[in-house]
């Protein structure tokens, strides 16, 4: 344990140099900086939530009752940009500043100034995006994807728009970067490659694909915003281009974009499933090499999303085949984290509880993944209803409620109190309960052929429409609970011990809780070092 | 890497070694990244002019 701790020559060392707003503005640590990532997360997940209860309330019932067409697409635009670029990566990453430097017995990430400067991007690109709301011709209502000749229609939100999208890219950027620098130059001795958690493995591999994926994205809103102010025509049919093209090239991004937010998921359900089974995590090499596997499919796999605009018949086969395939390596996955849980001595902790929730409906958003995946289906389905349960199975009890694990989980490492567990076990219930009325009726609107991003309906979808827009007020709301559960774990509690869990195992248990300022000014010896099991 | 000593600034806990294979790890990786950036752009323009 000594070793964990901080051992500075005067007290000026054991915390932040600077005190009030100062000490966020200028801070290089790792635990202020995850945890600015994790407060601007919630944040965002509260304002692109509101957007979210706006879109339910106008589909509670067929016709226009409460916004206009213009404002309602408005808000499905901002709610997948707010929730995708605001709420779920800053919150990985905010975790991964958390947690990585703690789990590998680094003192800090790699490059502390470059990290300030990836966090403080964010408030300006979100404050670039969100004052669009206010702006004449309103937020970009042309859907998140951006497609020209569309998106070109936006009005004075248009250069808000691109100028968002490139700050949150350098921000994602130079935080993956950060990252890797981290993991390859900072682990403890000892710590070798397969002996690091999952959780760190999953994020060096989404770190790559982020690297590899952002920049695409950044060159083609870079050519939108040429085509639309600079005479270039890259997307206009008109002068010679082809805004199919962009479909493809932000495919090329947006389909790694899928498992950047999902890697770092199965890697906290990783940590969290041998911890309260009381096991070893079944199949360590098998995660990382499926891990690896889905990240390389995820590239070759992006005009699954679009097999309706036309593509040869070999094209189609192509698609279809490699975006079969991931089922691989993914059930692979969900495989070993059942295996874990058989015939280990469980314990059903809020933590568990999501991390069980996710494997069962996560596992429910992937099957539907794989339906659309097949293409004569995909003709069918593609832009309905079914799209929008599919992929809010996967993000939202998928991601989001991976991130409520992890919260739950190393909260009592962060802050030194446990959270108040009866009122946790309450936002599990109503969370999961409530996300399956909001989302699961939408698979059968889909089916019966509701399109997506509309704001009024025919009225046989009436019903479900309405059970779905009940579920979404009930999870929304329920959310406010969790907000409460984390303000009261701040402000006191029991006292968590420097393990927390009975059986959590990783350097990131070995230092007291809350932990330090510094930790690992002198690196972990080497016998404290266990590998493989997480 | 035992060399690491605490400092009110966390840049400086690691080894200068450390810090020096960082920042070419973090070299490389941006120079990846804007070679990216720019073969979009590469790519389309010899698309378009083809």
């Amino acid at each position: 344990m000594s070793t964990a701790t901080a051992h500075g020559h005067d007290d000026h060392h054991h915390g932040p140099a600077r005190t009030g707003i100062m000490r966020w503005l200028t801070t290089t640590n790792h635990k202020d900086i995850g945890t600015l990532y994790l407060l601007f997360s919630l944040m965002m997940f509260f304002i692109g939530g509101a957007m979210a209860m706006v879109i339910r309330l106008e589909l509670f019932q067929p016709g226009l009752q409460w916004v206009n067409p213009q404002f309602f697409n408005s808000m499905t635009t901002m709610h997948a940009l707010v929730m995708i670029f605001g709420a779920v990566m800053p919150a990985f990453v905010g975790l991964a500043n958390w947690m990585i430097p703690m789990m590998i017995g680094a003192p800090d990430m790699a490059l502390p100034r470059l990290n300030n400067w990836s966090f403080w991007i964010m408030p300006f690109a979100f404050t670039l995006l969100l004052c669009t709301l206010f702006l004449p011709g309103g937020a970009p209502a042309g859907g998140w994807t951006m497609y020209p000749p569309l998106v070109l229609q936006t009005g004075a939100a248009f250069p808000f728009l691109i100028f968002a999208v490139h700050f949150m890219g350098i921000s994602s950027v130079m935080g993956s970067i950060n990252i890797l620098a981290t993991v390859f130059n900072m682990r403890a001795p000892g710590m070798t490659l397969m002996k690091l958690p999952l959780f760190v493995w999953t994020w060096i591999i989404t770190a790559f694909l982020l690297v590899a994926s952002i920049p695409v994205l950044a060159g083609a809103v870079t050519m939108l915003l040429t085509d639309r102010y600079f005479g270039t025509s890259f997307f206009s049919a008109a002068g010679g281009g082809d805004p199919v093209m962009f479909q493809h090239i932000f495919w090329f991004f947006g389909h790694p974009e899928v498992y950047i937010m999902i890697l770092p998921a199965f890697g906290i359900v990783s940590a969290i499933i041998p911890t309260f089974a009381r096991k070893p995590l079944f199949g360590y090499s098998s995660m990382v090499y499926a891990s690896a596997s889905i990240a390389f499919l995820s590239f070759i796999v992006w005009a699954h999303h679009m097999f309706t605009v036309g593509m040869p018949l070999a094209g189609e086969l192509f698609f279809m085949y490699t975006t079969i395939m991931i089922a691989v390596p993914t059930g692979v996955k969900v495989f070993n984290w059942v295996a874990t849980m058989w015939k280990g001595s469980m314990t059903f902790e809020v933590p568990m509880l999501f991390a069980i929730a996710f494997v069962v409906l996560f596992t429910i958003g992937g099957f539907s993944g794989l339906m659309l995946g097949i293409t004569p289906v995909d003709f069918q389905y593609h832009d309905t209803y079914f799209v929008v349960a599919h992929f809010h199975y996967v993000l939202v009890t998928g991601a989001v409620f991976s991130l409520m694990a992890a919260a739950y989980f190393w909260l009592p490492k962060w802050t030194g109190h446990m959270y108040d567990e009866k009122l946790a076990k309450l936002h599990f219930w109503l969370s999961v309960i409530s996300v399956n009325v909001l989302f699961f009726p939408q698979h059968f609107l889909g089916l019966a052929g509701m399109p997506r991003r509309i704001p009024d309906y025919s009225v046989q979808f009436a019903d479900f429409n309405m059970v779905s827009s009940l579920g979404g007020f009930a999870f929304g709301l329920s959310q406010l609970l969790f907000a409460a559960v984390v303000i009261k774990c701040i402000r006191g509690g029991a006292a968590a011990t420097d393990q927390v869990w009975e059986d959590a195992q990783g350097l990131e248990w070995t230092v007291p809780s809350p932990a330090p300022y510094h930790t690992f000014d002198e690196p972990p010896p080497e016998a404290s070092i266990v590998g493989g099991m997480r | 890497m035992t060399n690491r000593t605490l400092s009110e600034d966390s840049s400086v806990n690691a080894g200068a070694a450390q810090r020096k294979a960082a920042r070419r790890t973090a070299l490389v990786l941006g120079l990846i990244a804007a070679a990216f950036y720019a073969s979009i752009f590469v790519a389309q323009m010899m698309r378009n002019a083809g």
